[in-house]
């Protein structure tokens, strides 16, 4: 029986008929329709490439004339290279002689007190959560 | 051209390559289209589906497995599909939860015959999950789900399938004869 079996399997599996030839112009027409719908397809991206960079553009330059600003404002402060060294030196000193532990980065409250002799101080404080 | 080559052409979209994988499956999977479906017209248009859907999902295939299994698979799939979007009478009819007792033993008397001739002599409910079962080698489990029938029904459309087929030969040999 499943000789007999096999054999009804081989001969259905193996059942070929050829189509007419207008199946193939068909689909070969479908085909060329989705090659136009390709063609808009690849319009709209170019559109949204070019879009995309007029938007790039003009965040840059916006960007670029921000930091423009930011340095005229650093001229406006006048501070000497001295200065900024001596200030960051403050930093190191302060944060060295600080006896809480797990100092994090970022999160303690920096206050820069200048006094009228032109000395300046630093005042650090822990974030609430670090004091022991 | 090779079997490989002709993939990669598909999926470069090059109509040479295209026209070359119909050129030469198209036969097999008409059969398979024209097992499932009677009417000429209805089996082209799932033909030109089957092609359609290989093309468009060609760079889903990763060269693993067998390619002419990948494409009948997608034939017998689209032959349902327009089965059951068709919403068939006679395949609603046929496919109600009637379950017959006992199995003629159909495959012996199958053997001698043109088992094609026969099958087109089906009632399509029939056909599809003789089709299904004794051709495609599909669980009863497996064509429930595929029709979106119970498994009993299913069970008792091949044994129907195979009881009319067995009239058939019965005819058939009595035609002959005389």
């Amino acid at each position: 029986m499943d000789r007999n079996l096999n054999e009804i399997r081989r001969q259905a599996r193996n059942y070929r008929v050829e189509p007419n030839r207008r199946v193939w112009r068909r689909l070969e027409s479908r085909l060329d329709q989705d090659k136009g719908k390709i063609s808009i397809s690849t319009l709209a991206g170019a559109l949204a490439m070019a879009a995309t960079f007029i938007i790039v553009t003009t965040w840059m330059l916006t960007i670029s004339s921000t930091e423009q600003l930011d340095m005229q404002d650093l001229k406006v402060d006048n501070l000497s290279t001295a200065s900024v060294y001596e200030q960051v030196g403050n930093v190191h000193a302060a944060y060295a002689s600080q006896n809480w532990k797990n100092i994090e980065e970022g999160r303690e409250k920096v206050t820069l007190i200048s006094s009228k002799s032109g000395a300046t101080t630093l005042k650090i404080q822990p974030p609430a959560d670090s004091v022991n | 051209m090779t079997e490989r080559e002709i993939i990669k052409g598909c999926k470069s979209k090059k109509r040479k390559a295209q026209k070359m994988l119909y050129d030469r499956y198209a036969p097999v999977l008409f059969g398979i289209c024209r097992r499932y479906i009677r009417q000429n017209e209805d089996a082209e248009d799932v033909l030109l589906e089957t092609f359609y859907k290989i093309y468009s999902n060609i760079g889903q295939y990763g060269f693993k497995g067998s390619f002419e299994g990948w494409m009948k698979r997608i034939a017998i799939n689209e032959s349902l599909m327009f089965l059951r979007k068709n919403k068939n009478p006679y395949l609603r009819a046929e496919l109600n939860d009637i379950f017959v007792e006992g199995s003629p033993n159909v495959e012996e008397l199958l053997f001698e015959q043109d088992v094609m001739k026969l099958l087109e002599q089906l009632p399509v409910g029939y056909r599809t999950v003789f089709n299904l079962y004794v051709i495609e080698g599909y669980k009863h489990r497996e064509i429930a789900e595929q029709l979106g029938i119970s498994i009993n029904t299913s069970k008792s459309q091949l044994i129907q399938a195979k009881r009319k087929l067995s009239q058939l030969i019965k005819k058939n040999k009595v035609t002959r004869a005389s």
